[in-house]
């Protein structure tokens, strides 16, 4: 079978797993609700909700997200309206064309077919990336960028092409317009192989090339420094826990009389520096990668790694493989780079580790798998494609099946339905009142009832910021989010029913 | 030269794991330890009475003999002393890294310059130190499998089956270890000697009808971790949202049991257990915030383990040893369990220093000796200053002031010591040295739980009840106690943080 039908293939079982019921599976989630509502409301009115025209961070939950992905979602919301598919469409075409590139990527620096293949399968079948390409999630769509502008960047390295040299910034500064944590990764990696290519790279158009690229960053680094990027530094970032402050009181309060010594070794930035190595080797942890995953329910289904547990002993292979065999010391160069860059900028954040602000892993340690699946003989590739269609199940299981309902709240499941009917009361009742059990309620709102971006721009009212610096509204019209204890007369009441027990997501009833 | 390293290495091992030998406190098990082998000693019988027995009932946990047998000569010349009780533990954990020597010799002649390293890193790692410096019974376990290990590899089979099989009578977890350690040395050897098998043989007898008919099999049922399985509203939330057949495929009890066990298994290999927080289950198992190894170690482990990789077929011995070596703990019901997993610090010491041997760079080398210097003594001050204050009460600080304050002070006194964190009646007996041969009788049927030692109560005391009685009596409470009966300890006696005292 020639290389190109494999690759259609391997694509098709991309689309189909990416695709399959993407429509209401998984639910909306406010931050996709969020970039597609935004999207709209620039499309109708040129301004975002709060009233920004054109701006390149946000402002939505007062968290200020990168506005790429709102752009590249505006034609598809143009096409299609404001729906979920048109949201995530941008997110599902890049995933698959991350697979691709990864493909080219691999065949540049290996120069072999089957290698790159394998790379391409390990991607396209692996649960973390799945996970992260159905929804709009910007992490995978600021991925892609990376990936293309590793690939363009190897491009010039092998073929000493000027046109390359000026071509692949341009995907990389379009990431850093996606992810914040694209900002952190992207520099950190393309510093590592700039030391290491600096011959081929040490003349008069690289600078050129840096120049313009960073020219064209300078609108970025205002935004952000204007829209309180670093506010959102502080409520996210490492300095926002607590526990190396108090764990240093708890210490030196436990020395009777404590000298200079032991100011020093209990000091606070030591265990900062402690607590950001504990973080950072997290996303090492084997329970993390193969066995439980992210805590965060929102980024997991159940009882699920981030990889298959197969891949274990396959990774470990391709770890073999890489130190025995020397030929392909640029594929293992970067495959380390990667491995030790990406989570960087999960490590500096509250929540460690997270899958979604590391995604960058699944590049190398897809490569790995394909390394060590590569040379196996017959027996064992057969053996290890067994274990895989199980795996594939299993995974199919927990994420279609029991995520949707074991995380009904944070899934979002069902919200959409009560959208209508709210429509149907709102002119009926003096007041309605809707659960904050879920998150950012009213995005969803806005989102679902296709809600007049030029009304909501001139009632809009963020809450104070909460300890991670998020935001929320609470009054839409007549609208209320979050039930108060004593509810007035002539209201419509949506609350939050216990999906496991009840078996519905929503109790209605009005007073 | 090799010979003066290794003895100047020994010394240091042996000053880190005797120097302030009373810290931390004794535990339960050891009091139990100590005081059975001064009940040998002096009687020929335990604390039930029992005439020299393999199997100590203890607090009805079946303790191993082997340690409490170890113990009974030091007894014998320093008296029943917390030295006496961890001297078998200092000791053997002293000469464990020229043991470690001895046995990478002999795998490979050549490997002198790594095993002086190894020898180095074990003399100074924390986990090997915490584990020596008092009564375990699985620091005297390794022990055993490293020198049954080398008799093996010496072509020793008599001398080592016999150490293996002592070993079983030592830790209950010698009972997986020693099998899968066999069956590395066969492979290793490409030798089965029929010698060998025959002599190990005649020890699991005894092993194997306790486990079918003895009280044994009881222990081994409450803590194994296939008795663990997965709540019965899980199993039907499960159920309902998608069917049976979803369920016996993925999610079915052999599955969950996989599940947990890697859990464990993976946890052994965490970089927050290994550097960051050690056993963070329970804390008397390793010094706070800080891992069992130090952290340069964990470094030159991953280094070496590369290198490892690529000469695998030099390296197979230990690199088996690393993967068995936390089955018995992951077993366990435990989420991390140092105490059974101690043997795995072997094999990660082995590839540590096989790291640090293959460094040939100065600059790095005279890095790494800073590093481990800075790791060194942080991982000490947490150890000396901060592993019992954090938790006192995993560390039963105080235990022992308590009981030689109702000595002092309780003459012609009815004695009441709170049992609130269990078994003070050992340490009663440990400290107060009183007549053996009690014949010690038990409420219920295994639970360990004595209440009463000639006229010595051991209960909740309760303060309303002295202050009224007639008749004259001193208790000890513990703290939570105080606040449970509406009291504030400003009236008592503060004898350590969990203690106070009081009478009437």
């Amino acid at each position: 079978m020639p290389t190109k039908i494999k690759l259609i293939l391997i694509i098709l079982l991309a689309v189909a797993l990416r695709f399959w019921n993407i429509n209401s599976l998984p639910s909306l989630n406010p931050d996709e609700a969020a970039l597609g509502y935004n999207a709209y409301s620039l499309l109708l009115t040129g301004k975002d909700e709060h009233g920004q025209a054109w701006p390149i961070h946000f402002k939505s939950f007062g968290d200020y997200k990168p506005g790429g992905y709102v752009y590249m979602a505006m034609p598809f919301i143009k096409v299609l309206g404001l729906t979920q598919i048109a949201v995530r469409l941008p997110n599902l075409i890049f995933s698959i064309l991350t697979i691709i590139v990864l493909y080219k990527l691999v065949f540049l620096l290996s120069k072999s077919n089957a290698l790159s293949l394998y790379s391409a399968m390990a991607l396209s079948i692996s649960p973390w990336s799945i996970h992260f390409s159905r929804g709009a999630w910007e992490s995978n769509t600021a991925l892609f960028f990376l990936i293309l502008g590793l690939y363009l960047f190897y491009k010039f390295i092998n073929s000493k092409l000027n046109n390359y040299l000026f071509l692949f910034p341009i995907p990389l500064i379009i990431a850093l317009y996606t992810y914040h944590s694209a900002r952190l990764i992207i520099p950190a990696i393309f510093l590592i192989l700039f030391i290491k290519y600096y011959k081929i790279l040490l003349n008069r158009n690289t600078l050129i090339s840096l120049l313009f690229s960073g020219i064209l960053c300078i609108p970025l680094l205002f935004s952000f420094l204007n829209n309180g990027g670093t506010t959102r530094l502080a409520g996210v970032g490492l300095s926002a826990d607590r526990g190396p402050l108090s764990r240093s009181e708890e210490l030196l309060n436990q020395h009777p009389n404590f000298n200079y010594y032991d100011r020093i070794i209990h000091n606070r930035r030591v265990l900062y520096v402690l607590s950001w190595g504990q973080k950072y080797l997290s996303h090492f942890n084997l329970n993390f990668l193969f066995l439980n995953g992210d805590d965060v329910p929102r980024s997991k289904s159940p009882e699920m790694g981030q990889l298959y547990l197969i891949e274990l002993p396959l990774i470990i292979l391709g770890i073999y493989f890489l130190l025995a065999n020397q030929h392909t010391s640029e594929l293992s160069f970067l495959i380390v780079a990667l491995l030790l860059v990406s989570p960087l900028a999960s490590s500096l954040t509250f929540q460690a580790p997270s899958a979604l602000r590391s995604l960058p892993l699944v590049i190398p340690l897809s490569i790995l798998v394909a390394l060590g699946i590569w040379k196996l003989k017959l027996v064992w590739k057969l053996f290890f494609g067994t274990c895989y269609l199980y795996s594939i199940l299993y995974f199919l299981s927990s994420y279609f099946i029991h995520a949707p309902q074991k995380y009904a709240f944070a899934w979002n499941r069902g919200f959409s339905d009560i959208i209508p009917i709210i429509e149907k009361n709102k002119d009926k009742y003096q007041n309605i009142y809707i659960t904050d059990k879920y998150d950012q309620p009213y995005i969803l709102y806005l989102f679902f009832s296709k809600y007049d971006p030029l009304k909501i721009q001139k009632q809009i009212k963020l809450t104070d910021p909460d300890k991670f610096g998020f935001s929320t509204v609470v009054q839409i019209d007549n609208i209320f989010f979050g039930i108060p204890s004593i509810i007035p007369l002539n209201s419509f009441v949506v609350e939050a029913s216990d999906f496991e027990k009840t078996g519905q997501s929503f109790t209605i009833y009005t007073k | 030269m090799i010979k003066k390293t290794l003895l100047i290495i020994t010394i240091c091992a042996f000053l880190l794991r005797i120097v302030n030998y009373q810290y931390p406190p004794l535990l339960w098990d050891e009091a139990s330890i100590g005081y059975n082998a001064y009940s040998l000693l002096q009687t020929g019988r335990d604390e039930y009475g029992k005439i020299f027995p393999l199997i100590f009932k203890s607090f009805g946990d079946y303790k191993p003999g082997v340690y409490i047998y170890l113990t009974i000569p030091f007894i014998a010349i320093f008296g029943l002393t917390e030295l006496s009780v961890r001297l078998p533990s200092i000791i053997l954990g002293s000469l464990l890294p020229i043991l470690l020597y001895l046995l990478i010799t002999t795998l490979n002649p050549k490997s002198k310059k790594l095993g002086i390293i190894a020898t180095l890193i074990l003399a100074f790692n924390p986990w090997n130190i915490h584990f020596s410096r008092g009564a375990w019974e699985t620091n005297v376990l390794i022990f055993q499998l490293v020198l049954g290990s080398l008799f093996f590899l010496k072509n020793k089979y008599f001398a080592s089956a016999l150490i293996f099989g002592i070993s079983l009578y030592t830790y209950q977890a010698s009972k997986l270890l020693v099998p899968f350690m066999v069956i590395n040395l066969f492979i290793h050897q490409k030798i089965i000697s029929k010698k060998f098998i025959f002599t190990l043989g005649l020890f699991f007898i005894p092993i194997v009808y306790g486990l079918v008919f003895g009280a044994d099999a009881n222990r081994l049922k409450v803590m194994n971790l296939s008795a663990y399985t997965r709540p019965t509203f899980e199993t039907n939330t499960i159920i309902a949202e998608s069917n049976n057949l979803d369920y016996q495929l993925f999610y079915s009890q052999p599955l969950f049991f996989a599940r947990n066990f890697l859990t464990r298994y993976f946890n052994f290999f965490s970089t927050r257990f290994l550097i960051f927080e050690g056993d963070w289950s329970t804390a008397r198992h390793s010094a706070p915030y800080v891992g069992v190894l130090l952290f340069p170690t964990l470094f030159f482990f991953l280094y070496g383990l590369t290198i490892a990789l690529m000469r695998y077929r030099a390296n197979l011995f230990f690199l088996f040893w690393l993967l068995f070596a936390p089955i018995p703990s992951a077993l366990s019901l435990d989420i991390i369990q140092a105490v059974r997993g101690l043997s795995l610090s072997i094999p990660i010491i082995y590839f540590a220093a096989l790291g640090l041997s293959s460094i040939k760079n100065k600059k790095i080398i005279l890095l790494s000796v800073f590093g481990y210097l800075i790791s060194f003594i942080y991982y000490q001050d947490l150890y000396y200053h901060h592993l019992i204050q954090i938790k006192p009460e995993q560390s039963l600080v105080g235990y022992k002031q308590a009981i030689q304050y109702v000595q002092n002070n309780g003459q012609n006194r009815q004695i009441i010591i709170t049992n609130f964190y269990g078994q003070a009646y050992i340490y009663y007996l440990f400290y107060t040295k009183k007549q053996s041969q009690i014949n010690l009788t038990t409420n219920g049927v295994d639970t360990g739980i004595v209440e009463k030692i000639n006229d010595v109560m051991f209960k909740t005391p309760d303060i309303n009840q002295i202050k009224n009685s007639p008749q004259k009596i001193i208790a000890i409470l513990a703290y939570d106690e105080i606040i449970r009966q509406g009291y504030k300890t400003t009236d008592f006696i503060k004898i350590s943080p969990l203690f106070y005292a009081y009478q009437n």
